[in-house]
């Protein structure tokens, strides 16, 4: 015989507004193995779950609905209250009379009757609900952190100074990330590689950390505590156990001509490089589409002049497969492409740059060795326009949130240009400043007061060059309320910050959502922001939105707290909302064996005392399954069924729903 | 209010579609929050059945809603590639592409049965989709052709 | 030889040297076609073989009366060699366990082993044709209004006794406890009203999806006359339209209602 208890929340006034909850309560009292009703103002509060706790013990429930708000909110809340009063946590379910009812409607006769149902609806389901042992998994003590910028940086250091092993991947050759580009960062004007670089060394020496550079995520297959990194670890050509970095390979190197991706361009590097002085590891690789050996058969010129022997060119892809237990995501960002503004010159404005380039002309290990040089002819700029807001918070056609860091790197370059041209003219084109930071409001107002730089309230509507050379940049000044003409040398377009473009593929492999932008979805924009929907699955830094250092630093240790929980119990406990097959009924067509989208499911022999085979059927493996349901629709005699979703409550929810005729029985059951 | 009175308002009022969503946790349940998160409006006719993912949503359910009087059915999920167990979602848009041609086949209205991906982010669309459906199905009328006994006007 | 001969030339062959303990072919029987189940060389000259052959002899497979014989032999027409190499897909028979005595549109291949039979099918049968009027009376039924259509099935269907004979004719349906029988939870009310029949007939079309050869055993089975072939040709078209998928052509073929391609349609979805 049942014993439902039903617990309707006001939640305030957010449910009893709309919903009679009394009414709904006394129309649950009547449903059939309903034997207590209540409604109460707060629910997930104290006294609330005090209540259930005590209705639990005096009742002598078996079965539990709290009708308030989104399971999603606060099922684990409610299931933890019910385990103190002794009953399983899996016999007490959520009907959602919040979010998809009181919420959404303001009909009071209709939004009740919906409550009602919704409720009855879960009843229904609870009775037939099972007690249910979390299933427990081992974890392997690894985590994977993917991308090796100042994110990925600090989440491998923080997880490795836990005691766990790390992997770091990193697609490129080198550590660093976008932070390595940078010449000094806001707000104290730090050398960005001096406080980057010792991070970068430290995590490749560190003894819990495996660093795998130049190399890429291939696939992942598993589950949390037990995923399986599939890594593609591409072909260098170097081999970095012999390799000492001592340059004569690339002095000598003929491919000279290649646009460096490090310097944005603004200088050449050849086909055997290292990224950077600083690069780590500090060791070249060799470019296979520029290189001549590779492409041609000729030259070979590195490999004669290396004094190690360190060159091979037999160098080949490797797919090494690596076993974890988490995985985060630190995957960076890239700049928005602005030739998409035409009105900016479409890209094709030499001296019209982006943030990246101006900071490698501010860089003391640039290719001007820090002198501000515009790119067209070397010519140190007189005047500089910076223009804030290059496609964002622009819905036509860029995007429609605010970049975050670019008003603060802008006041940055501004003070840098003064700093370095001395009586040259800086003028920021902007339409808010947001510097919310700590010393970030300061730090902006000192570019102004104290560096000279001249802000103007307003949009700029046209770049273009002149003949004689100059840039003519064409704005408003929206506080005067007039147009502006400025003749600028060179002009820094701050443009928006955006997910990678290969980000989405990344997060398809894993099953992680992404916005509608392409940044990752954290679980919940405000409670939980490291995580994602993945069990196991972290984000720290900008592949998640637009932040800058401080911020992510702080999200890739609160990514390494999560991992580091994670990895703090031997065994994961899983829920326990997996498929059993009915060996008596089941025929063997397999078509949940090839369904399944974990392999969970495989062939199970039936054997007779003396071994023999009599029957096969199929067979879940509990660790596998992760509870989809697929395998229970392809199978046409029902002959699996999901725990937690089973067929007969499916049926009864469903049954639950029906109308039915005054005085008829009910196809429910106590 | 009982099940009961909830037939007698109906003939009140008029027809009230009867519409039951079968929808997925992950993204279309999580939508549904949302709108209901961002109070976004939507008719009070859909009654929302969670299940973990659409791959466990097979015909039998949407045949068995239809038995026991819904006036129509929504299915809905995750945008293919997004699915939280990877292939949920291909299997039951294959699933559904036979089934819906077949029932199209069969004799049954087309305003019957809808399928929908809706992802988390989506509220505005799940809400919009609620009310574009709760009208279509008032135009069609109740369903009473696999069910005569069990409907009233 | 002629056809016929040549069957019971086999089917003697096959007893008397062992490889087949039962052979399942047809014979007369006051002068209509029934099943006949050999198990001696002797018998063979009972066999027949013409276009009043219509049972899927695949469907016997299923039986543990049968399967305690294996092996067998079947006399096969097309339809009836693809169900066999569907179920040998589906797992319901060993690769090794079946002789095929394979009959053609107005020839004898031989006695064959499933994957020659899977091989004969996709060198000479790949483009199996239906029967016009059939393909007629669907395309008849696909152009009427929904109105039409709606009062056609409810029609034919209310004369549906659910005495399940199309299940017991069709060699696809080998579930023991079929979901018509299931009755906890019920999914499939056996009521005899159009719930009820709208039910099991759509679930049963719809379980075939894929899997149906269009034998035409089970409408010629029905009691009642219901045009199951409809509903079979319908979902038939369809699913080879949509996914180019016809069963029983490749011993190794993956279901397709459990297999998916990224590129598969969803037009129809919001």
């Amino acid at each position: 015989m049942a014993r439902v208890g039903v617990f309707i929340c006001h939640c305030g006034e957010n449910i009893a507004r709309t919903v009679d909850v009394a009414a709904a309560a006394a129309a649950a009292a009547k449903f059939p193995g309903v034997v207590y009703s209540v409604d109460y103002k707060y629910m997930c509060s104290d006294p609330g779950q005090q209540l259930i706790r005590k209705a639990i013990a005096d009742h002598k429930l078996t079965g539990a609905v709290v009708a308030a708000c989104s399971p999603r909110m606060h099922e684990n809340t409610f299931r933890r209250a019910a385990a103190a009063a002794g009953m399983n946590p899996y016999l007490l379910e959520m009907a959602n009379v919040r979010e998809h009812c009181a919420w959404v409607h303001s009909d009071r006769a209709a939004a009740t009757a919906k409550a009602i149902d919704l409720i009855r609806v879960m009843v229904e389901k609870v009775k037939r609900n099972r007690s249910l042992k979390t299933i427990t998994v081992p974890v392997e003590p690894t985590a994977v952190v993917i991308g090796g910028g100042i994110a990925g940086i600090q989440a491998a250091l923080d997880i490795a100074a836990g005691g766990k092993q790390v992997v770091l991947i990193e697609k490129s050759p080198s550590l660093g990330g976008h932070m390595a580009r940078l010449s000094e960062t806001f707000p104290t004007l730090d050398c960005s590689q001096c406080i980057l670089t010792p991070r970068m060394v430290e995590a490749a020496n560190h003894p819990n950390i495996t660093l795998m550079t130049s190399s890429e995520v291939e696939s992942v297959g598993g589950f949390v505590g037990n995923f399986e990194v599939t890594v593609r670890r591409k072909a260098r050509y170097v081999d970095p156990a012999k390799c000492t970095g001592c340059g004569e390979c690339w002095s000598k190197c003929p491919s000279k001509n290649i646009p460096s991706e490090f310097d944005a361009g603004l200088s050449r590097r050849t086909a055997i490089y290292r990224a950077s002085p600083q690069a780590v590891p500090n060791q070249p690789v060799i470019d296979a589409q520029h290189c001549l050996m590779l492409t041609k058969g000729r030259c070979g010129v590195c490999a004669k002049v290396c004094p190690r022997g360190a060159i091979n060119f037999k160098d080949a892809d490797e797919l090494v497969k690596v076993k974890a237990g988490a995985i985060v995501l630190a995957t960076g960002f890239e700049l928005w492409d602005h030739s998409a503004y035409g009105e900016y010159g479409a890209g094709r404005i030499a001296d019209v740059i982006d943030g990246f380039a101006f900071e490698r002309l501010a860089s003391a290990s640039g290719p001007t060795a820090g002198e501000i040089r515009r790119p067209s002819d070397g010519a140190e700029p007189k005047t500089v326009v910076f223009v804030q807001c290059c496609g964002s918070r622009d819905e036509k056609v860029g995007v429609k949130y605010c970049s975050k860091i670019c008003c603060m790197y802008t006041a940055k370059h501004a003070m840098l240009y003064a700093h370095k041209v001395h009586g040259g003219r800086a003028v920021v084109f902007y339409m808010d400043i947001r510097s919310a930071g700590k010393g970030y409001d300061e730090f902006v107002r000192r570019a102004i007061e104290k560096d000279g730089a001249e802000y103007i309230r307003g949009r700029v509507s046209k770049i273009y060059r002149r003949a004689d050379g100059k840039i003519t940049v064409r704005g408003t000044d929206t506080l005067a309320g007039m147009p502006v003409t400025v003749e600028a040398d060179m002009v820094v377009l701050a443009d928006a910050v955006t997910p990678r473009a290969d980000a989405q593929k990344l997060a398809r492999m894993l099953g992680v959502a992404y916005d509608a932008d392409g940044f990752f979805s954290e679980a919940h924009p405000k409670l939980r922001p490291v995580e994602t929907a993945v069990a196991g699955v972290y984000l720290a830094g900008a592949c998640q939105a637009p932040k800058d250092i401080p911020e992510s630093v702080s999200q890739a240790s609160a990514a390494a707290a999560k991992v580091l929980g994670l990895f703090s119990k031997p065994k994961l406990e899983r829920e326990p909302i997996v498929s059993h097959v009915n060996r008596i009924t089941c025929a063997h067509c397999r078509a949940c064996i090839n369904a399944c989208p974990y392999k969970a499911i495989e062939d199970f022999n039936i054997l007779d005392r003396s071994g023999k085979v009599l029957r096969t059927v199929s067979n879940v493996n509990e660790g596998l399954c992760q509870g989809c349901g697929t395998c229970v629709s392809v199978c046409r005699s029902k002959s699996i069924d999901l725990d937690g979703f089973t067929d007969e409550q499916v049926y009864l929810q469903i049954a639950a729903l029906e109308p039915v005729e005054a005085g008829a029985k009910t196809e429910g059951s106590s | 209010m009982e099940k009961t009175e909830t037939i007698t308002e109906n003939a009140r009022t008029g027809f009230e579609p009867h519409i039951i969503a079968f929808v997925c946790n992950w993204c279309t349940y999580a939508g549904a929050d949302l709108a209901g998160t961002s109070r976004l409006q939507y008719a009070p006719n859909v009654r929302i059945i969670k299940l973990p993912c659409t791959g466990r949503i097979d015909p039998l359910l949407v045949l068995k809603a239809f038995q026991g009087g819904a006036d129509a059915v929504l299915v809905s999920g995750c945008h293919p590639g997004d699915c939280h167990y990877t292939s949920g979602n291909y299997h039951a848009r294959r699933r559904w592409s036979v089934f819906g041609k077949l029932l199209a086949f069969a004799g049954i209205d087309g305003r019957r049965l809808y399928f929908s991906w809706v992802s988390a982010a989506e509220g505005q669309k799940f809400a919009d989709l609620i009310n574009s459906i709760t009208k279509e199905v008032h135009a069609a009328g109740p369903f009473d052709r696999i069910n005569p006994a069990r409907r009233r006007a | 030889m002629s056809i016929v001969d040549s069957i019971r030339a086999d089917a003697a062959d096959l007893l008397q040297t062992g490889r087949a303990k039962l052979v399942l072919g047809y014979r007369n029987r006051q002068g209509r076609r029934a099943p006949i189940l050999l198990t001696d060389a002797a018998g063979a000259d009972q066999l027949v073989y013409d276009a009043e052959c219509r049972q899927n002899l695949a469907a016997y497979l299923r039986k543990p009366e049968v399967r305690q014989h294996f092996p067998v032999a079947v006399v096969a027409a097309p339809p009836a060699m693809r169900s066999l190499v569907m179920l040998a897909a589906e797992s319901q028979i060993a690769a090794d366990s079946v002789t095929v005595l394979a009959v053609g549109e107005n020839e004898y291949h031989g006695a064959l082993d499933l994957p020659a039979t899977a091989q004969l099918l996709r060198e000479k049968y790949a483009n199996l044709a239906l029967p016009e009027e059939l393909l007629r009376r669907v395309r008849e039924i696909a152009a009427m209004s929904e109105e039409e259509r709606a009062a056609f099935w409810t029609e034919q269907f209310s004369k549906c006794t659910r005495c399940y004979a199309c299940r017991s004719a069709c060699p696809g349906c080998y579930c023991q406890w079929c979901i018509s029988k299931r009755n906890v939870p019920q999914w499939i009310s056996t009521a005899d009203l159009p719930h009820g029949t709208y039910a099991w007939n759509i679930t049963r079309a719809f379980h075939h999806a894929g899997r149906c050869t269009l034998c035409g055993a089970c409408e010629a089975a029905c009691p009642q006359g219901l045009p199951l072939m409809l509903l079979n040709a319908h979902v038939a078209e369809c699913v080879e339209k949509e996914f180019g998928h016809k069963t029983g052509y490749d011993l190794a073929e993956k279901p397709l209602i459990g297999s998916w391609r990224t590129e598969d349609d969803d037009g129809f979805v919001r």
